[in-house]
């Protein structure tokens, strides 16, 4: 049985308003039933990506082929994308119900039924007949998951999902896309919550000055595994110093919080190795703890080094 | 798809508190022209041309601004074309949509004015035909003629002219997402050109072709006056949609 192509695939792509590249030599797949992680900072080419994604923006160079539809030089949105926007509006004198019941109209796909029970997922109450003018910023990101999903989309889109949630609606959010995904559907992600975007994301890719500077698969070990050693006193440190400098392992401070005597330390081999190479070199351990290199730390660096 | 998003565009304006309130105001305009504004008895038959319709030169470009002209400004404002063209809907398409669903609200605003008004004509005013020694209408030879189809023709003008001018609101509305100022340019045009525009150029003044009873009368052949207001609008709205739609595909507008 032939596998399924992928639901996204971008070759050499490039974004250009006026002389000012906001997307340059971008490459990436996404395969349905994939969740990726797309994080960078503000200005990195986020929201342009999405918009391309969806049909609603031009490429000024490469191929982009969504769903199947290569998108050329006319922008238009391929059927089977489920889009929220960050910050989504509504018509604001409509309820939430109403809204959903004009925008279904344009495809009809969804029908009440559906409607219904789509916004009981995204935890809105399908009775309300508030008009959304009414509704606050989480109601109305979550109105704009139920306009996505209630379709049944073969490409989510989602940028910044998360903004105005509460800690409950980050948690039913997570457990939305897990779904979606478990469906069958692709989901691209652009978020800055770095640790929502860890956990749900099957990949995460970091986007500098619109281009990508790294890719993190979620299954991956970290590329190089660290530990945090906390030794007893000032000469035990001179001997990991000593140590390190033989060993050509840069050491690194830990958190301040950590005190003055804890240091992060590359692992060369494997941690039990380490030990004994450490008490071997005459380092007395207080402390000892792998640390995983976070997405938060890798994002930081990535800033730090723009 | 298109008709139904018409439909639903449509429905979404009509719907609205202040599509009724500028039926209301238009209405009430026309009524106080019948009992006012004229000066010789009117009846029935060429009422609405003689008094009824007078006051539309300046409450159809308010109708235009108010129903519609501002639709498509406040939807991107809101990013909610986003929402729209993401279903598949391509921008040229939604474009078309939106502006018949305008000029659809908007001349309908204007029909249902024009209906009340005739409504009350026919309760206020006494029945027979009105004398045409005065008063023009649109087309002077018809009213003399066929009073009560001249008032037909005077409506018909009428609601092409507020559905032409509401789609102002695709140009403006594509160039600037403000609602507010896409609202305000029917009027502020209107008004503009018949200060502005004199001698040959009252041609192409949006006045010219509102004022049914006296500007479009002298400015305009004898011959033309039956085809010209529908050309005039069919012109200006189809250069109105032009200019938004080229606009929207060069700034991409979403």
């Amino acid at each position: 049985m032939s596998s399924p192509g992928p639901a996204v695939r971008l070759e050499g792509v490039g974004k250009r308003y006026g002389r000012h590249w906001a997307l340059r030599g971008v490459d990436l797949h996404l395969l349905p039933g994939e969740v990726l992680g797309f994080i960078g900072p503000n200005g990195a080419g986020k929201s342009t990506l999405i918009r391309l994604l969806a049909g609603l923006a031009r490429r000024s160079e490469g191929t982009v082929e969504v769903l199947g539809l290569r998108l050329g030089d006319r922008a238009m949105s391929p059927d089977g994308i489920g889009l929220v926007p960050e910050s989504p509006q509504f018509i604001p004198y409509l309820s939430g119900r109403r809204n959903l019941e004009f925008l279904a109209a344009i495809r009809t796909v969804a029908g009440p039924a559906e409607i219904a029970k789509v916004l009981a997922r995204v935890g809105l109450d399908p009775a309300d007949r508030r008009a959304t003018r009414k509704f606050s910023l989480g109601m109305r990101q979550r109105l704009g998951l139920a306009q996505a999903l209630m379709e049944r989309p073969r490409l989510l889109l989602l940028d910044e999902p998360t903004n105005g949630l509460d800690p409950a609606g980050i948690v039913e959010l997570r457990g939305i896309v897990r779904e979606a995904a478990a469906g069958g559907t692709a989901v691209f992600m652009a978020s800055h919550l770095l640790t929502e975007v860890e956990q749900v994301c099957d990949r995460v890719i970091l986007v500098r000055d619109g281009s990508i500077v790294k890719e993190v698969r979620r299954s991956e070990q970290p590329p190089e595994k660290t530990v945090r050693v906390v030794v007893s006193g000032d000469p035990d440190l001179d001997a990991l110093e000593q140590w390190a400098q033989r060993r050509g392992a840069p050491l690194t401070p830990a958190d301040p919080k950590e005190g003055p005597r804890a240091r992060l330390v590359p692992v060369p081999t494997s941690t039990p190795e380490l030990i004994r190479e450490l008490v071997g070199a005459g380092v007395s351990i207080e402390e000892i703890a792998t640390v995983r290199r976070s997405l938060e730390r890798e994002f930081l660096d990535l800033v730090s080094s723009a | 798809m298109m008709a139904k998003l018409i439909a639903i565009e449509a429905r979404r304006l009509v719907t609205r508190g202040r599509f009724s309130l500028m039926v209301a105001v238009a209405a009430a305009f026309g009524v106080f022209n019948l009992l006012d504004s004229h000066s010789e008895p009117l009846r029935f038959a060429g009422s609405f041309s003689a008094a009824g319709g007078l006051a539309f030169q300046n409450v159809a470009p308010l109708i235009a601004g108010v129903v519609s002209a501002g639709a498509l400004a406040e939807d991107r404002n809101r990013g909610f074309p986003h929402l729209l063209m993401s279903r598949g809907l391509s921008r040229n398409r939604y474009l078309a949509a939106k502006a018949a669903a305008m000029a659809v609200a908007a001349g309908a605003a204007t029909l249902a004015a024009c209906v009340l008004i005739i409504v009350a004509a026919a309760v206020l005013v006494p029945g027979g035909e009105t004398g045409a020694d005065s008063l023009t209408g649109p087309i002077p030879a018809l009213l003399a003629s066929e009073p009560l189809l001249s008032d037909l023709v005077a409506i018909g003008f009428l609601v092409m002219a507020t559905a032409a001018l509401a789609t102002s609101g695709v140009a403006v509305g594509t160039l600037v997402p403000n609602e507010y100022i896409a609202a305000a340019v029917p009027f502020i045009v209107t008004i503009a050109a018949s200060f502005l525009l004199s001698g040959a150029f009252t041609l192409v003044s949006p006045f010219t072709y509102l004022e049914l009873n006296r500007e479009y009368v002298a400015v305009l052949p004898a011959s033309l006056l039956t085809v010209a207001s529908p050309i005039y609008w069919a012109c200006f709205a189809l250069t109105c949609l032009g200019t938004g739609v080229a606009a929207a595909t060069r700034r991409e507008f979403s």
